[in-house]
């Protein structure tokens, strides 16, 4: 395609001309419905794809929006898969220093995000039974759809919690919102175990010794491999193992690769 | 060259969004094909791909996507043809169609007019010129596109709101040229041409859709869209945003339409303030009697 020049010009004007608002009421009608229209789906997707954001920030998430949109542009062409560099972007911002939570509250909305589209994994019970068949060294956890850890230095979960709730109009959402305040407060620190055991994401805390354990699996660890590597800590699998079926995490045993 | 159509020919649709959902599932209504957008679809799984799976089967399906564009001079990069290929071979679709626009470009920097973020994509369908560059360049990007997803692409007409420099030829002769040689087939979206002939301050918008429409060698439509939108805001053009009933103008050139393509698949699209369910089928089951009525003259 690189002989079509004047195709290639025109058309990296017009889309610079669309991306760059800076001078948008010198510019024509129609350029500025381009504009308009850029600026309020990029909103509308980051608003999808970071809901506690959206919240946090609130009036000014346009703003956020339309700065981090000049800064990183559309580049995938599906606007559900835009926006992963934001939560790096708002720890770059120094004049978000008041909200040192930010960043890692938007880790954990686009894990949420990427956990919603991520391929489903089906529920494999009768694999069980090779435990009992083959060597724990050849053997694999299959863990559900979307699983991501978090660690972070701030109550994420709590805050993630609470605007959950607030976006639910869910009567705890005061009592949630209070907790939340008193974790940042307290300067907690929480692991966050994001899955998906059907269609929607899950949150919630767990300890490091849970955390230690389910980053072996995510590195695809043989089972004897991260049982060993557990072997400091309390980690029991048979307690774990029931608990997570029932929580939907677990979904089978597999041969190692 | 007319077709000869009968009215048990004609398929009709209706664009399907997030909050009907649950209502095309539970409440199926006379209609023959689903047409979602195809970039709502593209994640890997997930609440929506299961929500597909089950429309397919009641339904037949159409793939309308809005990535391609399919005028960029730049091309098309290979990672969404390769999300739309796989969508197809899930859904196993009635209909596979994009747009005549261009999408993917790069950013020109302020200063020194080097690139920057290559490509990138407009998130908008942006208007194209119409001349023998860009025609070949559509042409080249159809072909390339038939191939990868082994199948015949329609190209949707497009609503603009400016008008590039550099045309030299007219909208309709560039699609029937580009459908001639590209072997694709055209989507003719009425709402689009009235769109267009309303911001051209056209003194006679029926009189140019309809002129539109005769040019076309009925054979190479595949589909129309029907549409409504808002108002032109004062000292704005008016912009094609699918949030209103399909407009009196827009039935009259449907039934300019019919008569001269005859039983062509129709969808009506429905994409922002939605309405409920059955306002949305009630639309599609008054185009299904305006084809019946057309069709069953034509034939007469």
């Amino acid at each position: 395609m690189t002989s079509h020049n004047q195709a290639l010009q025109t058309q990296s004007a017009l889309i610079s001309a669309i991306y760059n608002q800076n001078n948008a009421h010198s510019e024509s009608p129609g350029l500025m419905a381009y504009q308009r229209s850029l600026a309020a789906n990029a909103k509308r997707a980051l608003a999808i794809s970071y809901p506690t954001i959206s919240q946090l920030v609130g009036d000014g998430f346009s703003a956020l929006s339309h700065e981090f949109l000049q800064d990183y542009p559309l580049t995938a062409g599906d606007w559900g898969e835009w926006g992963s560099e934001l939560p790096l972007w708002l720890a770059g911002k120094t004049a978000l220093t008041n909200y040192p939570y930010l960043s890692d509250c938007a880790q954990l909305d686009w894990f949420c995000h990427q956990s919603e589209r991520a391929a489903n994994v089906a529920l494999d019970l009768e694999s069980l039974s090779l435990l009992a068949e083959q060597d724990a060294s050849q053997l694999e956890v299959v863990l559900a759809s979307g699983v991501f850890l978090l660690a972070s230095s701030h109550p994420v979960v709590d805050i993630w919690q609470a605007h959950q709730s607030s976006q639910q109009n869910d009567e705890a959402t005061p009592a949630l919102f209070a907790a939340a305040a008193q974790s940042i407060a307290a300067q907690k620190s929480q692991f966050a175990l994001i899955w998906r055991p059907q269609w929607k994401a899950q949150v919630r805390v767990i300890d490091e010794t849970e955390f230690l354990w389910l980053q072996q699996l995510l590195a695809k660890q043989p089972l004897t491999t991260a049982l060993d590597n557990m072997s400091h800590t309390n980690f029991n699998f048979e307690t774990w193992l029931p608990k997570a079926l029932q929580a939907g995490l677990f979904c089978g045993i597999k041969p190692a690769n | 060259m007319k077709k000869q159509s009968t009215s048990s020919d004609i398929l009709i649709g209706v664009g399907l969004r997030h909050n009907h959902y649950e209502d095309a599932l539970t409440r199926p209504k006379a209609i023959d094909f689903i047409e979602v957008h195809a970039e709502n679809f593209f994640a890997e799984g997930g609440a929506a791909k299961a929500v597909l799976d089950q429309v397919a089967k009641q339904y037949a399906i159409s793939l309308h996507a809005t990535t391609l564009g399919l005028g960029s001079a730049r091309g098309i990069p290979k990672q969404p043809l390769q999300k739309l290929r796989q969508l197809i071979e899930q859904s196993q679709p009635l209909l596979v169609s994009d747009h005549a626009c261009f999408t993917w470009s790069s950013l020109q920097q302020d200063s020194n007019n080097e690139e920057r973020f290559s490509p990138v994509h407009a998130g908008d369908l942006l208007p194209i010129a119409f001349n023998a560059e860009t025609l070949d360049i559509t042409v080249e990007n159809v072909e390339s596109v038939q191939q990868h997803i082994a199948r015949q692409l329609l190209v949707e007409n497009l609503s603009a709101y400016i008008t590039p420099e550099g045309s030299t030829m007219s909208e309709v002769s560039f699609l029937t040229e580009l459908c001639l040689r590209a072997n694709c087939r055209l989507l003719l979206d009425i709402n689009n041409l009235v769109v267009n002939a309303s911001n051209a301050n056209s003194a006679d918008i029926l009189g140019d859709v309809s002129g539109y429409i005769q040019q076309i060698p009925p054979q190479l439509v595949g589909e129309i869209h029907l549409a409504g939108c808002s108002p032109a805001q004062p000292g704005a053009p008016m912009i094609d945003d699918h949030s209103q009933p399909v407009p009196d103008i827009v039935w009259e050139g449907y039934r300019i339409a019919l008569k001269h393509f005859g039983a062509v698949p129709t969808l009506v699209e429905w994409d922002t303030a939605l309405p409920s369910w059955e306002v949305l089928t009630d639309e599609a089951a008054k185009a299904r009697a305006i084809a019946e009525e057309v069709l069953s003259r034509d034939v007469a």
